[in-house]
């Protein structure tokens, strides 16, 4: 999967948001992403973009997105279709949104397979439950017969999950999983993800707002802000080689229940208003402490600093050593 | 902030008459599916300068503890004594003086402001509530109080879909200083900000705290965020309270299973350190049929014979701490 | 900008004003209005005054708007009876705005048992054929305008009466309420300062789409003959009787039917209009 220079804009009551500003990731396969931002920052967008599932306000305005070597944008409908459940799976933030009140789990989850005629009832029911029971889901025999009213928010995210994975997608794209649960509950899904990752090789990107959640989870880190990427690195590198002032902020933000018990050193100002003109230059810069003249008129690329590290700020330097683990 | 029960290892403070004191309160709900007990016979002190966390996950009755202290709700038993008056049973009208003494301050700042009214004047409105000053001065306080949460002036008459998530925080927060309350509830008051501008508002709240010489109740299911800004934390589960004391002791050394789990299940930077043994899947208990004996007993690693069959009260351990668990020691 | 002082009404105005259509709409509206009130002033003729030598007239200088079976001037018709639309109009809108206001509150906020039973009684009422519930109560109270006024207005204040109840209820429920009542507010005071104002918005739109239906319902009863009792001319007996004559004398339906849809539009315009600015989140 390769998402290049894309660009989406939302154009609503006359005025233009400028959602997603040249944005460019790529997952490899077996890899997971995670892509963190703040609200505004346009990550649910690209990640929404790429199996086109846009309200239809929504414009692209440039860019590309790829999928196994395949252009994605001038797919039909038809075939995006196909693309979608079958290669790509996608899970969201509140599964009762996305789950049919009035159909049992079970009828639901073999609803992929049977609609691109991968397997017969009574095998995909097979299936379904040897699924709820790899997502932990204590005795599936009689869960696949429960309502979707009868599962707590945590196991219902886990029938979302399964239901997912009925299809062996090539990716996993999950869209704030966690955020509405409870923290006990939010360990568990991850370790779900991470471990079902591992078994099965697939893809997975992770989207959320939580710089933590993305780093013990996933492989590489993705870091946005103004629907721009501002670094790209690996989660060990995190903490130790970061390099915006951004990212730097956020890690800095992020209170602990560990450690010294200080307030964290906030990030000035506001997020990035995306429904006003946008400023030239670098989009942090409003906010950035380090920020230069230069910061006002050019907007800075992203560069690369070390193996698999790129940062979009004028400060950034090349490291000489390599990522330590 | 203690239980009756172990008031006498803080000596000097029990002669202090308490701001906030919550007895045995219980609140059940009637409901199509049958009685829920939301709240279970909770006890606690808060004393002036003193800042009492309640953490938990949803569902464990923190926030109808709160909706109690405020009076939004009536408790089915028990007595809350506010400056040393019991408001449990008090009559609406009589309410009134004792409410401009507690304000509260909202997750969603949005919804809880006026919409139809400016920031400026949703901060004048408490002071209009109780008819305190003229048009002028309502209008200067109002002023200053949002120079004092960092709103400039000059957005006086900005309405609050105009500003950002964060200056609607703050504009709720200055909104309940108003009326120079002594105990300020914040019910979940970061959760919905982003990080960054979530670090802002508790740099905020630290320092209007000796400003105006607050107790903070802060309700939180995000325990990093208790720890920064209170003294105490009470934790509940299914409408009781598990554990309670002093916040660096219970976080150092959770003494109650549930607290230990919540802890190892906050997401932490880890650095390449081992990763935290996360419990397995089952569902919770739901409160309208809840287990004999000790609510968590179905989800601990610890459960014996005797967690089923008989309640765990809370009892004191050292450092004036709390917990109800058979095996609890620190 | 923010520092000027501005209030929600000095917004919503300047939203509304913005609105072409709504403005044409709102100006035409005012402009009925007036001829309505202005009738005896500007009307060239009496309603009632026959001329048997100009009968079925064409549109000239000495009439406008051509004369009738009878010599009746057509432009002074078409003004008393415009006077007749906006009584009942205006004045079945206000019936079942007090209705509405008095029981869809009551039920909101009180909620329980008082809601239960109020709202038991609006569905009954929801139920009955409205047409045919008005023309049982022409039938049964005669054909004066008062009649007429309750019989327009006897079924469709359920609606009013179910618009404010679930806008009360919304408020409510919202946080700001909650605030309100954390903040020491009185029940009065609640509901003066915060419900009122915030429960405003879809009600002042359900009262413009209601005076042209009234409007409509009026025109219906007299157009198969049971509205206001002749002479009193209204636009359903103008239009009728120049339904009879469509062929020969094209005028005399065209002029009746022409205000008749151009009013019921710029009410739907203004209806439109109010509609966005209060919808809309933007205050530029």
């Amino acid at each position: 999967m390769e998402v290049n220079d894309l660009v989406i804009r939302f154009r609503r009551d006359g005025g233009v948001s400028h959602a997603v500003n040249s944005v460019s990731f790529r997952v490899y396969e077996g890899e997971s992403l995670g892509i963190v931002g703040e609200s505004g920052s346009g990550k649910s967008v690209s990640v929404k973009a790429v199996m086109k599932l846009l309200p239809k306000h929504a414009k692209f305005e440039g860019g590309d997105i790829t999928f196994a070597g395949r252009s994605i944008l001038p797919l039909s409908e038809g075939a995006i279709r196909h693309l979608r459940g079958r290669e790509v799976a996608l899970i969201f933030q509140d599964p009762h949104a996305y789950l049919n009140p009035t159909k049992t789990i079970g009828a639901q989850m073999v609803e992929p397979l049977l609609f691109h005629r991968m397997a017969t009832k009574s095998e995909a029911l097979v299936q379904a439950i040897d699924l709820l029971r790899q997502v932990g889901i204590p005795s599936p025999e009689l869960r696949v017969k429960q309502y979707p009213f009868e599962f707590s928010g945590g196991m219902l995210q886990r029938v979302m999950i399964a239901m997912a994975l009925i299809a062996k997608p090539k990716l996993l794209i999950a869209d704030e999983p966690t955020t509405a649960l409870d923290v006990t509950v939010q360990a568990q899904i991850l370790q779900v993800l991470r471990r079902l990752k591992q078994e099965r090789r697939m893809s997975l990107i992770l989207v959320t707002h939580d710089l933590v959640v993305a780093a013990n989870t996933c492989d590489r880190i993705v870091v946005m802000y103004g629907g721009r990427v501002v670094e790209q690195l690996p989660s060990q590198a995190l903490l130790s080689q970061s390099q915006h002032p951004y990212t730097r902020g956020l890690i800095a933000c992020t209170p602990s229940v560990r450690g010294e018990r200080t307030l964290p050193t906030p990030i000035g100002g506001a997020p990035l208003n995306l429904r006003r003109p946008l400023p030239v230059g670098c989009l942090f810069a409003e906010r950035c402490p380090h920020c230069m003249e230069r910061c006002r008129s050019e907007s800075p690329v992203l560069k690369t600093v070390a193996l698999g590290h790129e940062v979009a700020c004028f400060l950034a330097e090349p490291q000489t050593s390599g990522v330590s683990a | 902030m203690l239980s009756c029960r172990a008031t006498d290892e803080w000596g000097e403070r029990v002669t202090q008459e308490p701001l906030l004191r919550l007895d045995n309160v219980t609140k059940q709900f009637r409901t199509r599916q049958g009685t829920m007990t939301a709240v279970d016979r909770v006890s606690f002190t808060l004393v002036r300068g003193e800042h009492l966390g309640i953490v938990g996950a949803s569902g464990s009755g923190k926030s109808t503890v709160i909706k109690l202290v405020q009076r939004l709700i009536q408790p089915t038993s028990g007595d809350i004594f506010f400056t040393g008056v019991d408001i449990a049973r008090m009559p609406r009208a009589e309410l009134r003086k004792w409410r401009s003494k507690m304000q509260a301050v909202s997750q969603n700042p949005y919804a809880s402001l006026f919409p139809n009214k400016t920031i400026g004047q949703n901060i004048v409105e408490p002071l209009l509530i109780h008819r305190i000053g003229s048009t002028q001065e309502r209008k200067e306080k109002a002023m200053a109080l949002m120079e004092k949460v960092g709103v400039p002036r000059n957005q006086f008459y900005a309405f609050p879909h105009e500003i950002s998530g964060g200056q609607q925080q703050r504009i709720a927060i200055a909104r309940a200083l108003a009326l120079q309350p002594e105990l300020l509830i914040l019910d979940e008051a970061v959760s919905s900000l982003d990080v960054s501008i979530q670090a802002q508002i508790l740099h905020l709240l630290a320092s209007l705290r000796g400003e105006f010489d607050l107790t903070y109740l802060f309700v939180s299911h995000n325990l990093a965020v208790v720890r920064l800004i209170c003294s105490h934390v009470a934790v509940m589960f299914l409408g009781r309270i598990v554990e309670m004391g002093p916040i660096d002791a219970i976080y150092e050394k959770p003494a109650h299973p549930y607290t230990k789990a919540l802890l190892a299940a906050v997401p932490e930077f880890t650095q390449g350190e081992e990763e935290a043994q996360v419990a397995a899947a089952s569902e919770p208990p739901t409160p309208y049929d809840l287990p004999s004996g000790c609510v968590y007993r179905t989800l601990c690693p610890l459960a014996s014979d005797r967690c089923a069959s008989e309640q765990p009260a809370l009892q004191a351990l050292a450092g004036g701490r709390l917990a109800a668990c058979h095996f609890a020691q620190v | 900008m923010t520092e000027k002082k501005r209030t929600m009404t000095t917004i919503l105005w300047g939203r509304l004003r913005r609105n072409k259509a709504a403005v044409v709409g709102g100006c035409f509206v005012l402009f009925l209005i007036l001829c309505a009130i202005l009738a005896p002033v500007i009307a060239p003729y009496s309603y009632t005054q026959s001329n048997f030598l100009a009968t079925y007239q064409g549109p000239s200088w000495q009439h406008w708007f051509g004369t009738d079976e009878l010599g009746r001037d057509m432009l002074s018709r078409l003004l008393y009876s415009l006077q007749t639309a906006s009584l009942i109009g205006f004045g079945a809108e206000a019936v079942e705005l007090t209705l509405g206001l008095f029981l869809g509150a009551i039920a909101g906020y009180a909620g329980g048992l008082t809601d239960t039973i109020l709202m038991r009684i609006v569905d009954i009422v929801y139920g009955f054929p409205s047409l045919l519930f008005s023309i049982i109560m022409v039938v049964l109270l005669g054909h004066s305008l008062f009649a007429i006024l309750i019989a327009v207005s006897a079924t469709s204040w359920v609606g009013m009466a179910r618009i404010v109840r679930s806008q009360v209820i919304t408020v409510k429920q919202s946080d700001y309420i909650q605030a309100a009542r954390g903040m020491g507010a009185t029940g009065w005071q609640i509901i003066r300062r915060y419900v009122i104002p915030n429960s405003l918005g879809p009600i002042v739109v359900a009262v413009t789409f209601g005076i042209p239906a009234n409007m409509m319902v009026e025109s219906a009863l007299s157009l198969i003959g049971l509205g206001v009792e002749a002479p009193t001319p209204s636009w359903g007996a103008l239009i009728s009787n120049g339904d009879q004559a469509m062929f020969s004398f094209p005028y005399l339906l065209i002029f009746p039917a022409f205000t008749f849809a151009l009013t019921l539009l710029s009410f739907t315009f203004l209806g439109d209009g109010l509609r966005n600015v209060f919808d809309s989140k933007s205050t530029q």
